[in-house]
């Protein structure tokens, strides 16, 4: 019956248009929880059955006696506007007529400053009281009902709250603030205070790869046959910003590309494909240095040719890196140290993609600079451009009916890549003897040494690493 | 002479069973490079995983989209992510395949996040300090 009159109330609500309501009976808690996630706040108060005045339960405050330690219960912020009224039932547990029992009714403002009472009720006896009077003002304020007194014993008891002209406006995943104190300039929906982008409402946060840690893609670049497993042939270093509106929709991804090393004979290029974002989904691509001509782009910048997103950092590593020698670049232990610039891509969406599609990454290296020569990481599909011809040759394993790609008969990878960092061995050392942990991860199928590319005590052989 | 008969039947039946040290799948405790790994068809090499946050609702909560943040146990922020109190959901994002707790906060609730296999569950609840109940 108590929930048939809510509901009869709140459809006249509806059909007469008149202003919202907020109301609380307290009965779908087995505690107060989940209220306080809804940024309701009880002070010596809980939400029980025991000696509740309706339905299946109530509010039942401590032991009330004490004139200073008022046993509360504090609406979320609410907008009162005009004409709002204050409905609601109480009653104290134990009542006896020597003892001092008081319940009032305070609004607390946006800086925590309790009015003066709005509603004050004495006790005479243990028998359910309503309360409904009228609030008198406007604004953003919690409604907090307080017990009191002394002597005795005695709890305090609310149910059927109705505050008639009021909406909830307090916002659980800021720290319960009121909506009011959290302006929202650009009107996403996302408080400035939280909003990375608060004059864009097209933007509101920022996510990046790895955690914001740089992560890297290691190749060996003999595909298709197999190589020396020192993993530096070409090691890139990678960070992606995803920038996503109020909607969780990434809408622009900023990309960087360090080359950290070129532990190869031939001058390759490096691409990434975004495989759960279709090509059409993108408006435009920036930032790719191209200078050999066997890259071509569409419109948007990403590459012709393509079903999904693909942008090609750069076609040829020379034009990224700045050697001082040698044949190889960052390879060698005792070498003097080149450096890269940095490739900064920048991907606009047309069509928002979630994070995890955006963040399905499948990196592969172009060899030698034929377009059709991909290597890619192990069961990671080729672009629409490569050339399948070579699948099954050499010590290539790949079979494309059954979705296994670029892995040898022995199920052995021509590219890994990790979630930071990745400290990559000399030239020709096998990254059996760098990582230490690295042989029991691979044959546990992951199962070991899940942190083996992490610096811990015996992970790491200092003398094999660059 | 009947039971040396059994003895040896049972070590060439045992033998017989035993895998191949040397054919894929059987592990090589002894690797001194990368040829001599013994690794399942099954294994991808990848050192993520896409992990699923399952968001359970709170009863009677407000629809008002909020901002809920995912960190790993160093610190790093891996989603950003608005939801509401108010339904059931869930999120995905890739994590290194070594995270095996999240740290999740939404509003005044931080809770830590076991992460079983791909799986991890967030309900919203604070936990709260009940010592002012008598």
């Amino acid at each position: 019956m108590k929930k048939i009159s809510y509901i009869t109330a709140l459809l006249a609500l509806t059909l007469t248009g008149a202003k919202a309501q907020f109301s609380e009976n307290f009965d779908a808690y087995n505690n107060r929880n989940p209220l306080v996630a809804n940024c309701w706040e009880f002070w010596g108060t809980d939400v029980k059955s025991n000696d509740k005045i309706n339905g299946a339960k109530s509010t039942r405050s401590g032991q009330a006696t004490s004139m200073t330690n008022k046993k509360q219960v504090r609406t979320p912020y609410l907008d009162i506007q005009a004409g709002a009224t204050v409905t609601f039932t109480h009653k104290i547990s134990r009542y006896r007529s020597q003892d001092t029992r008081i319940l009032d009714v305070v609004l607390v403002d946006t800086d925590g400053n309790e009015s003066s009472p709005i509603y004050t009720h004495t006790y005479s006896s243990g028998s359910v009281v309503t309360a409904s009077f009228n609030v008198g003002t406007t604004g953003i304020y919690r409604v907090a009902m307080q017990h009191y007194g002394s002597g005795g014993q005695g709890r305090g008891h609310i149910d059927d709250l109705v505050i008639t002209n009021a909406t909830y406006a307090s916002d659980p995943g800021n720290n319960c603030l009121p909506v009011v104190s959290n302006p929202d300039a650009d009107n996403d929906g996302v408080a400035d205070n939280q909003d990375e982008y608060p004059n864009d409402p097209a933007r509101a946060f920022n996510t990046f790869s790895n955690g914001g840690t740089y992560g890297t893609v290691a190749f060996e670049d003999l595909w298709p046959s197999q190589g020396d497993y020192d993993f530096n042939d070409l090691i890139v270093d990678y960070r992606l910003q995803y920038i996503s509106n109020a909607s969780n929709e990434v809408v622009e991804i900023k990309a960087k590309y360090y080359v950290r090393a070129v532990g190869a004979g031939v001058i390759n290029g490096f691409g990434m494909e975004f495989p759960s974002i279709p090509v059409a989904s993108v408006s435009n691509v920036s930032g790719g240095v191209l200078s050999d001509n066997y890259i071509s782009l569409s419109g948007n910048g990403a590459e012709a040719g393509q079903t999904n997103l693909v942008v090609i950092p750069f076609d040829n590593v020379e034009g990224v890196i700045n050697r001082v020698g040698g044949a190889f670049y960052n390879t060698e232990a005792g070498t003097q140290e080149g450096i890269s610039d940095t490739v900064n891509m920048t991907i606009s969406l047309s069509t928002g993609a979630t994070l995890a599609e955006a963040s399905d990454l499948n990196p592969f290296l172009i060899k030698d600079r034929v377009r059709g020569q991909e290597i890619h990481l192990a069961d990671h599909a080729p672009t629409d451009l490569a050339n399948t011809a070579l699948f099954g040759t050499m010590d290539d394993d790949s079979n494309i009916g059954s979705g296994r790609y670029y892995k040898t008969e022995n199920n052995f990878p021509w590219a890994i890549m990790l979630p930071q960092k990745f400290e990559y061995p000399t030239e020709k050392t096998d990254i059996v003897t760098a990582h230490t942990k690295f042989a029991s991860w691979a044959q546990s199928v992951g199962a070991s040494f899940a942190d083996w590319y992490t610096d811990q005590t015996g992970y790491r052989t200092p003398s094999n690493l660059y | 002479m009947k039971k040396i008969f059994l003895a040896l039947a049972l070590g060439f039946a045992v033998a017989s069973c035993q895998k191949d040290a040397s054919g894929p799948g059987a592990v090589n405790n002894n690797v001194e490079n990368f040829t001599q790994l013994k690794v399942a068809d099954s294994f991808d090499w990848s050192t993520t995983k896409k992990i699923t946050l399952n968001l359970e609702k709170v009863v009677n909560a407000t629809n008002r989209p909020s901002l809920l943040t995912v960190k790993d146990t160093e610190g790093h922020t891996l989603i950003k992510q608005m939801v509401r109190m108010d339904q059931d959901g869930s999120i995905d994002f890739v994590a290194p395949s070594k995270t095996k707790t999240l740290e999740v906060t939404y509003g005044i609730t931080t809770k830590e996040v076991s992460v079983t296999g791909t799986q991890g569950t967030f309900d919203f609840l604070p936990v709260l300090d009940d010592s002012d109940l008598d």
